[in-house]
């Protein structure tokens, strides 16, 4: 099982990483992105994992912006301290989301769901699905 | 043909037909036989004409006599002459022989001239030879032939034969001494004598022979001459008695046809009850086909016997055994089993002695005839019923008048019993109607028909009249009149009804003459009726307006409506319409009126029933009551407009009000959102749980940091302004925080004065402009936000950061900027600015003193 780790904070980034491994070290970290540049880059040059944390401030914009730009059906569970907004379009897009500082529990309970629990999330994302959150 | 068995004869039908046919052939074939075997004198079929013969001879005769003339060239004769008279004479006599043979036509005389024949025959021979002179002259073998020939042919008995040998002989010899003949023939004597034996001899035998044979002929013939009179004889009888056995084959056939097709189905038993016969119809109600039963016997099949014979049965075996016929009805068993009545009629078969040789039976199948019986029975029981029931008297009379039923109701009525029935009917009607009543019923009698309603007073016994109507009709019995039938109807009631109706409308008719307003009846476009109050209104009088056009007082606008109304009212449509119009009064002037119609009945055709009121006076009070309307209407409008102004006034007042209210208690919020700023708290919340592990003596000192900014926070945030020293120290800490967050993504630089440190700043001012530049720019280690934080001049603090704009980014409320700005305007200090260059964005805090 892959995962890949889209956060521009390293500490919080590295935080992801270890609660991660301490649920299941089979768990592999493919990527730990940090820009929507980035992201991107290798999705476009990778296969698709099998979850991505994403989180919602980038370096470079807002992580909806990628997928302006791909194309990607992995399930997404977005981190994020408060966003009142956006927490309203996750639940609306049927998104998962995990509130910051990450606990321990909840993310055992996203692992769970989206890799150990055998159904497939796969939730194919293009451009425009984030539209709405956003300005333009 | 022997009894009377007539089945036989039905069955064997024309087989006498055929035997009579064999021996009439027989008969006929011996009758042919007979004729040709006619006369015993001759046996072969064309000698038997002794005529034919004779004409044979002569010819033969004749045409040897010729022949010889021509072999008589070789033998040379002094006798030529005498040679030659005796041929032509032979041949005149030959002829004339035949000649008297034929004109006498008698078969003896045919005979004798026959014989004649002959003699010349052997006479010529004989003097031909005796004048040629030799001695094989061929005269002797034509002699020879001659006698030969005369004897086989000349059916003579023995006795003719000796008495013709010797009487030839006779004339031979004794020609032979006549002088000349003796010298010719001295010298042949021998060869005569032996030639003219051995001729007479052959002769002899061969007559002989044929005699013999003509006898056995003749036995023969005679015999069967016999058998054939004996059976011409038994023919005719044969014949008679076939003449009348046809004539009683075909009677049989007649019957037989009948039995073959008549309704009733037949059949035929010997003595023994067996089955001989039995016809299609049978069949057809039985089942049983004639092979099924033929030769059967009868109470083994169609009656066999079940564990108690009927009574009917055993009675019709009795009287048939008695030698009579009974007549009457059997239940019978069909083939499948099913039983039905059939009407029977069982006779006796005799012979021509009288004995008992068979039985007929002849059934019909009555199950329908009783069906139906059962079935008129029953309608008619449900007439009488149905008369009994009705409340209107029914009677039936014959044709004397007399009644014959009467049913309940009538009986009654009437006051009379079933003991009246039989007498006359006349005598329940008033005596004045007696003669009408009479000649009423004359027509029903005659025409049959059923007449219309008649009406007559009727008496009770008791002597009471009341008024009634009868229906009456003839009562027809197999074809004939056999009476009358009807229906008396009480008028008593009817009448009573109708002096009612008259009083109503007399009363009717009085409150309409009454009304106030006008009534009018219209029908077929004219006025049928009007009223009193009408008269006055329009100033006719009744007189005047019956039977006028209705138009001719409408204003001509109204015609095409009314007439509409008028057309669809004349075609029954029933339908109400109230509207005004105007008509013309006698003096010309117009007056409106409201016309009320409806359609109804007059003298049972539709018309429109129509109440006119003058609407005059009411038109006036209509007229001030709208101008009065229309007034208040006015003033009802000012109103509300003023209403409507003044709530409009109270409503955007009140919603001011609200408003403001609202953005008070949403600055309120926003300022203590600001505050407590989750967003930061969590993030930096987030990063501290990180350190924790990660780094602990990070995380020591984050948390430290973290305390002091929310420490500052709590003591600052009721107050306007602060001192830019306070400010400063808590941006260290927040900036400490911000660099262990972001790290080298982020670079802000704090470069003021000390002696600037002094003025005062709105708290939080700088933490939310730098939450805002790290929101809307993109922040990476190859691209850091830069912020750098100086004051510019007394009064302003400037902080700016360079500008790298994220994409996109979250609708934002704007709040922040917002409220710093309302803040300021609240201290009555001027606004803070923010702008964006090229490359930067700078935003410039006012400072106070």
């Amino acid at each position: 099982m892959r995962v890949v780790i889209i956060e521009d904070e390293m500490y919080a980034a590295k935080r992801l990483e270890n609660m991660i491994r301490e649920f299941d070290p089979q768990i592999e970290i493919a990527a730990w992105l940090e820009s929507v540049e980035e992201s991107v880059e290798w999705f476009e040059t990778n296969d698709e994992p099998d979850l991505i944390f994403l989180d919602i401030h980038l370096e470079d914009d807002l992580s909806f912006a990628i997928f302006e730009k791909v194309r990607v059906s992995s399930p997404i569970v977005f981190t994020t301290a408060t966003d009142d907004l956006a927490i309203k379009a996750f639940t609306m897009k049927g998104i998962d989301f995990l509130h910051k500082p990450i606990v321990g529990d909840e993310l055992k309970a996203m692992l769970q769901k989206y890799l150990k629990s055998g159904e497939d999330f796969r939730k194919p994302i293009g451009a425009g699905f984030f539209s709405d959150i956003l300005d333009k | 043909m022997q009894g009377n068995k007539i089945f036989d004869i039905l069955k064997n039908g024309s087989r006498i037909n055929t035997n009579l046919a064999v021996t009439n052939s027989s008969t006929m074939k011996l009758k042919e036989m007979l004729a040709v075997n006619r006369d015993p004198g001759f046996s072969d079929s064309w000698l038997t004409n002794q005529l034919y013969i004779l004409l044979l001879l002569t010819i033969g005769g004749t045409g040897i006599v010729l022949f010889w003339q021509l072999l008589d060239q070789y033998y040379v004769s002094q006798f030529e002459t005498q040679l030659k008279w005796i041929r032509i004479t032979t041949i005149a006599v030959y002829l004339l022989n035949l000649l008297i043979a034929v004109l006498r036509k008698s078969p003896k005389a045919h005979k004798q001239h026959l014989i004649a024949g002959f003699y010349f025959g052997t006479l010529f021979c004989s003097l031909m030879a005796v004048f040629t002179g030799a001695s094989e002259s061929p005269y002797w073998f034509g002699l020879f032939f001659i006698i030969v020939a005369w004897f086989i042919i000349m059916p003579y008995n023995f006795f003719e034969m000796i008495f013709h040998s010797l009487f030839f002989l006779f004339i031979f010899f004794t020609a032979l001494y006549i002088q000349p003949f003796y010298e010719l023939v001295y010298y042949e004597m021998g060869r005569i004598i032996f030639l003219y034996s051995g001729t007479l001899f052959v002769g002899f035998f061969a007559a002989y022979i044929r005699n013999n044979l003509n006898a056995e002929n003749f036995k023969i013939r005679n015999e069967l001459n016999q058998r054939n009179q004996q059976l011409e004889a038994a023919n005719k009888e044969l014949q008679e008695e076939v003449a009348v056995r046809l004539k009683k084959e075909k009677e049989l056939n007649k019957f037989r046809q009948v039995l073959e097709q008549t309704p009733g189905a037949v059949f035929i038993t010997d003595k023994h009850s067996n089955f001989e016969y039995l016809n299609p119809v049978f069949t057809k109600i039985s089942g049983y086909t004639e092979d099924d039963l033929l030769r059967q016997n009868i109470f083994k099949t169609l009656y066999k016997g079940s564990d108690e014979i009927p009574e009917s049965r055993k009675q019709v075996v009795e009287y048939l055994s008695q030698g009579k016929s009974w007549q009457g009805e059997l239940l019978t068993v069909h083939k499948n089993g099913n039983k039905y009545w059939a009407n029977t009629i069982a006779a006796p078969v005799k012979d021509e002695e009288g004995n008992v040789d068979g039985y007929i039976v002849i059934q019909q199948d009555i199950t329908e005839n009783k069906r139906m019986q059962q079935a008129l029975e029953s309608s008619e029981k449900r007439y009488r019923e149905l008369t009994e029931m009705l409340p209107q008297t029914v009677y039936e009379l014959d044709l004397n008048g007399n009644i014959k039923y009467m049913n309940q109701t009538g009986m009654q009525k009437f006051g009379v019993t079933r003991s009246y029935w039989g007498q006359s009917a006349f005598n329940l009607i008033a005596p004045e109607d007696h003669r009408r009543m009479m000649e009423n019923m004359k027509k029903s009698l005659s025409d049959g028909a059923q007449t219309r309603g008649n009406e007559y007073t009727a008496v009770t016994t008791d002597g009471k009249k009341f008024p009634v109507m009868i229906f009456a009709s003839a009562l027809m019995e197999n074809g004939k009149v056999s009476g009358t039938r009807g229906i008396v109807l009480d008028m008593t009631e009817h009448r009573d009804m109708e002096n009612a109706l008259h009083k109503s409308e007399e009363k009717y008719r009085t409150l309409i003459e009454n009304a106030v307003d006008g009534i009018i009846i219209t029908q077929h476009g004219k006025l049928k009726f009007v009223n009193r109050a009408f008269c006055e209104l329009i100033q006719y009088s009744e007189k005047e307006l019956l039977d006028k056009p209705y138009k001719n007082y409408v204003v001509q606008e109204d015609h095409r409506m009314m007439e509409e109304y008028h057309k669809r009212r004349m075609s029954g449509e029933d339908f109400q319409t109230m509207y005004r119009s105007r008509i013309y009064k006698k003096d010309g002037t117009l007056m409106e009126v409201e016309l009320n119609a409806r359609t109804s009945q007059y003298n049972n055709e539709p018309a429109a029933f129509i109440i006119v009121r003058d609407i005059t006076d009411r038109l006036k009070a209509e007229e001030e009551l709208r101008i009065a309307k229309s007034k208040l209407e006015a003033l009802n409008q000012n109103l509300e407009t003023r209403i409507k102004e003044s709530s409009q006034k109270l409503t955007e007042a009140n919603t001011q009000l609200i408003r403001l209210q609202k953005e008070n208690l949403q600055s309120q919020f926003e300022v203590l959102r600001q505050q407590v700023n989750p967003h930061f708290l969590f993030n930096s919340l987030n990063v501290l749980t990180s350190l924790i592990k990660l780094e602990p003596d990070l995380a020591e000192k984050f948390t430290e940091h973290l305390s002091k900014v929310y420490r500052y926070v709590l003591e600052n945030k009721d107050n306007d302004l602060v001192n830019l020293q306070t400010e400063l120290d808590f941006l260290d800490a927040y900036i400490f925080l911000l660099n262990i967050r972001f790290m080298d993504k982020i670079d802000v630089r704090v470069s003021i004065d000390d002696d600037k440190k002094e003025l005062k700043i709105l708290p939080l001012a700088l933490q939310l402009l730098i939450e805002n530049a790290i929101k809307h720019n993109s922040m990476s280690k190859k691209n850091p936000l830069r912020i750098d934080i100086y004051v510019e001049n007394e009064n302003t603090l400037t902080v700016e950061n360079n500008l790298q704009e994220r994409e996109s980014h979250m609708a934002s409320t704007g709040v922040g900027l917002k409220n710093i700005n309302h803040r300021y305007s609240l201290l009555e200090m001027p606004a803070p600015q923010f702008y964006k260059t090229d490359t930067k964005f700078i935003a410039r805090i006012p400072l106070a003193n």
